[in-house]
């Protein structure tokens, strides 16, 4: 091994003198660091998807929504058609990572009260249940029409990703893919509506409230397939305004 | 083991070094967290605890490619060596970048919910069978830990506590941690090909190191294949011509064992002694005899030539061996004598100055910037 | 003493070169390939009246 023919300054990092070369060289490499850094900041934090614009939304202020509550798959509000507005189904979680299944015990097919707020992105929005209201029997004593029975429409196969439906709809941004699969898993499993945001509208729909075949929740086991892009086949139902998904398959 | 060891001896130039680091990252920080958001309307709508979680996560993939990088370019260039010197302050830092990471995707794609965080971590997502959708936060959960017992353990405490060959072993999983991390990145925020700048820089990173590790590799199995021929006699090699040999500077031979030795020349004198220093198998060879004594150029462990030892209160010891002329030919025994002998360096006979008109490479007067072996043990 | 070192290294790194680069690829592969705008389709006639 032949020694190195120029020698820029021998320095180690404890000499106080430190070489013009090493010194220049050091500085150069110094400032290409931080430049360096700089750009890659902006390059990385502009890359990733916009993750569109959903949000809260307080439109019931301290206020309630009265309808009849329904439980299977997961806790909906009926609200029949009021002042040219149509009958819909909103769909009900509470304000952190946990669904109102608690509160909603013993209230099936009850009226009942429930205020808090909006959180939405597009036609997809949740009422997370909260404020002085909550969600309680209707104390306003009114007596409200049966709602609706489900209306069938069809098989299909369907192509989308399964989401919690409270980060999907803006609780966070982005609240979809598989960075945050383990989010919506907690969500699910906490009994936040899981929904499926299609790929393509579906009757008009963005996405479909999931449910299992049978018209309860959905199982577990579909918490493998959260926060990709998936098909799936099933029966699909509408109530109101809100078409939910009765899962039989998951195509691999 | 050294005695006398104190917590940790700054300097101007580790200041410099950290300091540099630090505004390094807090630029990193500033432009994705601040100015990005005012460029791009898709920045700007990101929850903030999630841009945070991406900020510290990349940053940390960034400093780990770049503390990974340090090693090979300072073989391939000396020029690269002072980043060498502090390097394990730059793996503390990347340890505490990567550790805020954590603590932001805790505080929020695990919180607010019933079970607890560190739980949910585990629980959540059990999708282990599955490559889109394998649980990828437990891979960077293994490199965080790695990284942090590699931060706690880098003080010279635990290097000579646990020695050289065992802390050297131990620090090697940090490339099993950076396999942890590539692969954390690409099943988790890369999925999707929803990130395509991230998806660029992982496969820069992944080929610069590779290539840099291996290049490096290849220049040092051809270093240990060119043996040094051997001499008359068995048992001894010859290394090179004295000639070769500049003031104060080394030339290094191999044994056929592959154990590496340098000849140094200091006044009108030759000493061979072991290529490797005891502290972290720095190419001694590569460094200079400063104010009497051999300094590795790594982290400046010195030795005193007529022993191999270092000079009190240190007790780091490494091989001498004997040395001899051969007309111009300089021979070494590659059997070498007993830790801490003392052998009388080899006179060149008739030589005063260097036999070749090598430039000076000291500078004019006394190294007294220098200080003592003493002050490098706890600087490092 | 240093050679072990050395070619634990270089089986590190050439372990690492050969299969991130595959761990990549395959993180990449096991995504679906599903159209982005893929539509849904009704596997039931509609014409049928909808008995599904």
């Amino acid at each position: 091994m032949s020694l190195k023919p120029a020698d820029p300054g021998f320095f180690v990092g404890y000499f106080k003198k430190v070489p013009p070369a090493v010194r220049t060289f050091s500085l150069a490499l110094a400032a290409a660091l931080v430049a360096a850094l700089g750009g890659a900041a902006l390059a990385l934090a502009v890359s990733p998807e916009h993750p569109g614009s959903g949000a809260y939304v307080n439109d019931l202020g301290d206020g309630s929504l009265t309808g009849i509550l329904e439980t299977s798959p997961y806790p909906l509000l009926r609200v029949p058609a009021a002042d040219g507005r149509p009958a819909r189904a909103v769909m009900l979680a509470g304000p952190s990572k946990i669904g109102v299944g608690q509160a909603a015990a013993g209230l099936d097919g009850a009226t009942v009260d429930a205020g808090g707020v909006f959180v939405r992105r597009g036609d997809l929005d949740m009422l997370l249940v909260g404020g002085p209201v909550g969600l309680r029997a209707s104390t306003a004593g009114m007596s409200l029409p049966a709602p609706a029975g489900p209306e069938p429409l069809g098989r299909w196969r369907i192509t989308g990703e399964i989401c919690d439906g409270k980060c999907a709809a803006g609780a966070m941004k982005p609240g979809t893919g598989l960075a945050h699969k383990a989010c919506a898993n907690l969500c699910i499993t906490g009994g936040v509506p899981p929904v499926f945001v299609t790929t393509a509208p579906v009757e008009g729909a963005g996405f479909l409230l999931l449910a299992d075949a049978d018209g309860g929740p959905l199982p577990a086991r579909h918490l493998h397939r959260t926060g990709e892009r998936i098909a799936v086949e099933g029966v699909v139902e509408r109530r109101d305004d809100l078409l939910i998904l009765k899962v039989e398959v998951v195509l691999p | 083991m050294s005695v006398a060891l104190k917590p940790v001896g700054w300097n101007r130039n580790k200041l410099v070094y950290d300091a540099v680091l630090i505004i390094g990252a807090a630029v990193y920080i500033l432009a994705f967290l601040n100015l990005a958001p005012m460029l791009s309307e898709g920045a700007a709508k990101v929850d903030a605890p999630i841009q945070r979680m991406r900020a510290f996560g990349s940053l940390a993939f960034l400093m780990l490619t770049l503390v990974l990088a340090i090693g090979p370019l300072a073989r391939l260039d000396t020029r690269f060596l002072p980043l060498l010197y502090n390097r394990r302050h730059f793996g503390v830092i990347t340890a505490l970048v990567a550790t805020t990471h954590a603590v932001a995707v805790l505080d929020w794609y695990y919180a607010f919910s019933p079970t607890p965080q560190l739980l949910a971590l585990f629980t959540a997502n059990t999708s282990f069978d599955r490559i889109a959708g394998f649980p990828f936060e437990i891979l960077g959960v293994a490199a965080l830990l790695v990284l942090a017992v590699l931060a706690a353990t880098s003080h010279d405490f635990w290097l000579s506590f646990l020695t050289p060959p065992v802390w050297k072993a131990l620090h090697m999983s940090v490339y099993g941690a950076y396999g942890a991390v590539v692969l954390h990145v690409a099943l988790g925020p890369m999925a999707g090909g929803r990130d395509p700048v991230l998806s660029a820089l992982v496969a820069a990173s992944v080929a610069t190191l590779a290539t840099l590790h291996l290049v490096t590799g290849r220049r040092e199995r051809a270093a240990d294949a060119a043996a040094s021929p051997p001499a008359a006699e068995d048992g001894w090699i010859d290394v090179g011509d004295v000639s070769e040999i500049a003031e104060a500077r080394a030339i290094v031979g191999a044994a056929p064992g592959g154990e590496r030795i340098a000849v140094f020349r200091t006044k009108d004198r030759l000493v061979a002694i072991s290529n490797v220093c005891s502290h972290q198998n720095g190419p001694i060879g590569e460094g200079k005899v400063v104010r009497g004594f051999i300094t590795c150029p790594w982290h400046g462990y010195q030795y005193r030539p007529e022993d191999g030892c270092s000079p009190p209160p240190f007790r780091e010891r490494i091989h001498r061996y004997p040395l001899r002329l051969n007309g111009s030919r300089v021979e070494v025994a590659t059997t070498p004598v007993p830790l801490g002998t003392r052998l009388e360096s080899f006179r060149i006979p008739g030589a005063t100055a260097p036999a070749s008109p090598v430039p000076r490479t000291d500078p004019p007067g006394p190294r007294a910037a220098a200080p003592g072996p003493a002050d490098d043990k706890v600087a490092s | 003493m240093m050679r072990p070192h050395r070619r634990a290294h270089a089986a590190l790194w050439t372990a690492l070169a050969l299969l991130l680069p595959l761990a990549v690829l395959a993180s990449l592969l096991a995504e679906p390939r599903l159209s982005a705008d893929a539509p849904p389709v009704r596997l039931d006639p509609p014409a049928g009246g909808g008995a599904g």
